[in-house]
């Protein structure tokens, strides 16, 4: 089906983005678990216990929300280098059902290499003697709290990508309105459903915004 | 269903001042090969863009088998390849891969066909796109192009770049894939020798203009080069004197080169005004057809129409 095969193609393209975005969880691990090696390289970044720690928190959600725009610019910057809108949009598809296609394929991306990370980290640390305290899944709760913000900015970052004209100026819009949505959105603290409600709202006004460019979009 | 494959009305694109494409009404007959020509920055990609609905035009309107090109249906697409400037391809995909991406987007895809055409271009499946020369890439593009047995092709100059071996092959194939009945084929292309051979009707753009359109044979037989020789050399800016259908004229050496479409005698009788020792009729081949119809930027040059 073309989804999976736009979906594969967007994961070999994001491959070096990939890697080096698992590297980092690994290094934001391994520091703030005290690993030695590590900590000769960055220094002490000081105790976490997983999921609940400030400093767990906030050295993984740099690099998953640094991950969610880098996907987003890399995903429609490098078709606009290599002239492969051209080909791409040419398929037999509507011109707006392939670039929000591509853009969830990103989102996908950006989600599970940001998810398989904690989850592993969680099932190592759930075995009992790891940890000098208990480890309960629902310590999890605020990760993926955070986590369902990575498609609000990787859909800013791409439609950014996407939208005509100048970097500092109006391109950014989407950009800052994403970023804007996340930190307001983290700040009210609201109730779980109630957020789930307001994602999926920003996320249809990004698929609109996302139609508007591609009808006004110069693809060549 | 229309008699034409594409057809535009007064279709306009400009970047700021620059009007690149001006009121174009371009017509191409279901079954041509239409040759589609002009200089650099002429208009001729951002035409073929706007045709496929890549650029979205100022003005006008366009339609591709029938389809408004603003709103291209996925299943006219799917009757529709479309070749870009420098066949871009997803560079470290391998054929396999792009055969396979590509593949799943149409009901109709000649696997086959495919198939023969890498093995006649000798093609490993294997190897990473950005491997092959540029030839080979353009071969790869063809192939993709097709088969889903397309009944339109766009190619937006698929020889540029190209050496001349790989040029020639590229031509051959596509003479073989014209030899389909039906097919509709528009390109464009700088090199006049290929739109000699495979071309059966021409369109000129200047400007951003189409200034002709019309049969490739139409084109060679009605542009006629007058060479008027003089005993001495005539001032430098003598001019032929303004009349129908003089497209320009330049002194050269003890000549006046006057460039004509479709010279009669009013034309010869004007030449006479000039009192030259003799008047010499050169016909053209259409490379020097074309070099002169589009040698000198100017307002108005003679519209070849009709069919």
């Amino acid at each position: 089906m073309w989804f999976f095969q736009i979906l594969y193609k967007e994961f070999l393209s994001l491959r070096p983005v990939i890697w080096l975005a698992l590297l980092a969880f690994t290094i934001a691990i391994l520091g703030l678990q005290g690993n030695r090696v590590v900590m000769s390289y960055i220094g002490k970044i000081g105790p976490a216990y997983p999921f609940l720690s400030s400093n767990f928190m906030n050295a993984y959600f740099v690099v998953a929300y640094f991950l969610a725009v880098i996907v987003g610019i890399w995903q429609t910057q490098s078709e606009f280098f290599r002239g492969t809108w051209l080909f791409l949009l040419h398929r037999p598809r509507g011109l707006t059902e392939l670039v929000v296609a591509k853009a969830f394929s990103g989102t996908l991306i950006s989600l599970t290499v940001c998810a398989i990370p904690a989850i592993l980290y969680g099932m190592s640390v759930s075995i009992p003697g790891v940890l000098p305290g208990p480890f309960q899944w629902s310590y999890t709760g605020q990760f993926w709290r955070l986590w369902l913000f990575i498609p609000i900015l990787q859909l800013g970052a791409y439609t950014t990508g996407l939208r005509h004209g100048r970097w500092y100026v109006s391109r950014l819009c989407p950009f800052l309105a994403a970023v804007l949505m996340t930190a307001l959105t983290f700040l009210l603290a609201i109730h779980w459903l109630l957020l789930i409600v307001l994602l999926g709202f920003v996320l249809v006004l990004q698929v609109i915004e996302l139609r508007q460019e591609v009808s006004q979009r110069d693809f060549s | 269903m229309s008699s034409y494959a594409i057809e535009t009305e007064n279709l306009c694109k400009a970047y700021g001042k620059k009007v690149v494409v001006n009121h174009l009404n371009l017509k191409v007959p279901t079954g041509c090969v239409y040759g589609f020509l002009g200089r650099n920055g002429a208009g001729k990609s951002t035409t073929t863009k706007m045709l496929m609905g890549m650029l979205p035009p100022d003005a006008g309107s366009g339609r591709l088998l029938g389809d408004d090109i603003t709103n291209i249906q996925p299943s006219t697409r799917a009757r529709v390849a479309y070749i870009a400037e420098g066949h871009p391809l997803y560079a470290w995909m391998t054929i396999k891969q792009l055969s396979r991406f590509t593949k799943s987007f149409y009901e109709r895809w000649d696997q086959t066909l495919f198939d023969r055409i890498i093995d006649h271009f000798q093609l490993v499946t294997n190897r990473a796109v950005k491997r092959f020369s540029k030839g080979q890439q353009a071969q790869i593009s063809l192939a993709l192009a097709l088969a889903p047995d397309p009944e339109l092709l766009i190619l937006d100059d698929p020889t540029l770049g190209l050496d001349t071996v790989v040029r020639r092959d590229f031509m051959e194939s596509m003479i073989q894939i014209i030899q389909k009945q039906g097919r509709t084929i528009l390109f464009s292309s700088h090199i006049l020798g290929d739109v000699e051979r495979v071309a059966d009707r021409i369109g000129i753009m200047v400007d951003g203009v189409l200034r002709a359109d019309c049969p490739t044979d139409v084109f060679k037989q009605s542009l006629v080069k007058l060479v008027l020789e003089f005993n001495s050399p005539p001032p430098p800016n003598l001019k032929f004197p303004e009349a129908t259908g003089v497209v320009h004229s330049r002194v050269f050496f003890h000549q006046l080169h006057v460039v004509i479409v479709n010279p009669d005698d009013d034309h010869l009788k004007l030449a006479e005004t000039l009192q030259p020792k003799e008047i010499i009729r050169e016909q053209m081949n259409l490379e020097d057809a074309f070099l002169e119809y589009t040698r000198e930027k100017r307002d108005v040059l003679s519209f070849f129409g009709g069919s």
